[in-house]
C-alpha cells in the first residue's frame, strides 16, 4: 500500500514536472542554453542538447583532466599578468565539449576568495577565455568520446595572478 | 591492503546512510516537522542530483523545515561538480549550520580539491576536532584521513614542515591505517624541502604499500636532484611502464595533488 502510494505521487510529480519542462531552458541545473548572441551558430552538438552529460561521467576520463600539464603549460606561456588588474578570486569558464572534442557556448563566473559574486575586469576575463577558447580538442589525443558534454575550468587568482587550475 | 578496503567499504556504507536519513530518528526526537521533511525528502532518490525535477523536491523540503540540513547539501552538490563556487558555498554552509556532525567533513575535504580554498580546509578540519572527540574520521570519498587531508592542504599553500609534522605524527600513531596515497605526499613535501634522503624513503615506503607511476615518477626527481642517474633511469623507466599500464593516481572529478601524466615523465626525461 505504501509502495503504491509512493508511486502514484512519484508519477503524478513527474508528468506535472514533464509538462513544466516544456517550458523550461534547461532541465539540469548549469545547463547552458544556445544563445544567438554570443554562441557559434555552426557548433554541433553530436547528442542534442537533451543527452550531454557532465565531465565526470564520460568512460574515459577526459576533457581538461587528461592534458592539465599541457593547459598548465598553455597558460603559462599565454597569460600574461603584467597586463591586467591586480584582483582576486575565483573565475569559473564552463562550456560545452562535443563528441569531436570541439567546444563552445562558454561562460564566465566570477567570485571572490570568500564565494561572493564578482565581475574580474576584461583584462583577466578576456585572456583566460582566448586561451580556453584556443583548444581545438579536448577530448585529448585523438581518442573518440561518444558523447557530448559540460566541462569547466576554474582559476584561482591572486593580484591578477594565476595560483591553482582547477579540476 | 585488507585495511584499505575495509576503510573504503566503512566509508561507502556510512556515504550510502547519509544520502539517504533515517526520518524515524526525527519523529523519535519528536521532531515531526523534520520528519516530514526528511518523508518528502525520500522522492529525491527517484532524481540525477542535476535535475530540476528533484531540486524543486529538495526546494520543497527547505520549506516544509527550514532546518532540515539534509536538501541543502544535496543541492550544494551539483553547484561543486559543476564548479560554481557561490552556489555551493551557499547550500553547503547552510547544511553545516543546521548539522556540523555530518557534513562539516564535506565542506572540509571539497574546499581544498574543489576551489583550491585550502586555508578554507584546514580550518574546517581544525573545528572538526573540537566538534568531535576521537578519531576525526575520513574525506567524503574515503581517500584521505582528514588529518592527513589537513596535512596536504598545508603542503598545497607552502608550509611543507606542517605539513610534514602531521602526516608524519598520523602515520606514527596509526601504522595499520595508512591510506593508499599517504607516503607520496609526505615524500614529495620532503623533496620540496629539498630533503631528498628523506623522500626517497618515503617513495621506497609508498612502493611496498601501493607501488604506482607517481612514487616512481618522483623517486626519479629526487634521485636526478642527488645525481644518481642509474637510479633515476631506473625509476623514470618503471614510472613509465606503470602509467602506460593505468597504474596511477585517479579520481574521476579532479587531478589529484601530486598527480601525473605521461606527459610529466617525459618532460623529466627532457632534463636528463
Amino acid at each position: 500500500m505504501k509502495f503504491a502510494l509512493e508511486w502514484i505521487w512519484l508519477m503524478t510529480f513527474l508528468i506535472v514536472s514533464c509538462s513544466n519542462l516544456e517550458s523550461q531552458a534547461s532541465r539540469w541545473l548549469e545547463d547552458i542554453p544556445f544563445d544567438p548572441k554570443i554562441d557559434d551558430e555552426n557548433f554541433e552538438l553530436c547528442l542534442g542538447d537533451e543527452n550531454a552529460i557532465q565531465y565526470y561521467r564520460v568512460n574515459n576520463n577526459t576533457g581538461s583532466k587528461g592534458f592539465k600539464p599541457q593547459f598548465l603549460k598553455l597558460i603559462d606561456k599565454k597569460y600574461d599578468s603584467n597586463k591586467v588588474k591586480k584582483e582576486t578570486g575565483l573565475l569559473r569558464i564552463r562550456f560545452i565539449v562535443n563528441c569531436k572534442g570541439e567546444a563552445d557556448r562558454f561562460r564566465i563566473l566570477g567570485s571572490t576568495l570568500d564565494y561572493k559574486e564578482y565581475i574580474f575586469d576584461s583584462s583577466i576575463s578576456d585572456q583566460l577565455l582566448q586561451i580556453v577558447k584556443s583548444i581545438d580538442n579536448w577530448n585529448g589525443s585523438g581518442e573518440e568520446v561518444n558523447t557530448d558534454y559540460y566541462n569547466y575550468v576554474l582559476f584561482r587568482i591572486i593580484d591578477g595572478k594565476i595560483i591553482t587550475v582547477l579540476p | 591492503m585488507r585495511n584499505l578496503i575495509l576503510i573504503l567499504f566503512v566509508v561507502s556504507f556510512f556515504g550510502a546512510l547519509k544520502a539517504q536519513p533515517n526520518c524515524n530518528v526525527f519523529l523519535w526526537e519528536g521532531d515531526t516537522t523534520q520528519f516530514e521533511a526528511c518523508k518528502h525528502s525520500e522522492y529525491f532518490k527517484y532524481f540525477y542530483q542535476f535535475d530540476l525535477n528533484g531540486i524543486a523536491i529538495l526546494d520543497s523540503c527547505m520549506k516544509i523545515c527550514p532546518y532540515y540540513a539534509f536538501p541543502y547539501y544535496e543541492k550544494a552538490v551539483p553547484y561543486l561538480k559543476a564548479g560554481n563556487p557561490m552556489g555551493w558555498n551557499k547550500y553547503i554552509n547552510l547544511a553545516v549550520k543546521y548539522d556540523a556532525l555530518t557534513y562539516l567533513t564535506i565542506r572540509a575535504s571539497c574546499r581544498g580539491k574543489f576551489f583550491g580554498d585550502y586555508m578554507g580546509s584546514i580550518k574546517d578540519i581544525d573545528s572538526l576536532r573540537t566538534l568531535v572527540k576521537g578519531d576525526i574520521g575520513y574525506t567524503h570519498d574515503g581517500t584521505y584521513h582528514m588529518d592527513v587531508y589537513q596535512g596536504i592542504c598545508y603542503k598545497a599553500i607552502g608550509d611543507y614542515s606542517k605539513a610534514v609534522k602531521i602526516i608524519e605524527t598520523f602515520i606514527a600513531n596509526n601504522p595499520t591505517s595508512i591510506g593508499y596515497y599517504d607516503y607520496i605526499h609526505l615524500g614529495v613535501a620532503y623533496q620540496n624541502m629539498n630533503l631528498h634522503q628523506k623522500a626517497i624513503e618515503c617513495f621506497e615506503k609508498q612502493e611496498s604499500i601501493y607501488d604506482i607511476a607517481e612514487n616512481q615518477y618522483y623517486v626519479a626527481k629526487s634521485y636526478l636532484e642527488i645525481q644518481d642517474h642509474d637510479e633515476f633511469l631506473k625509476a623514470i623507466q618503471k614510472a613509465k611502464v606503470k602509467i602506460k599500464a593505468g597504474e596511477k593516481m585517479n579520481n574521476k572529478y579532479h587531478v589529484l595533488e601530486d598527480e601525473i601524466f605521461e606527459y610529466d615523465i617525459d618532460e623529466l626525461l627532457l632534463k636528463i
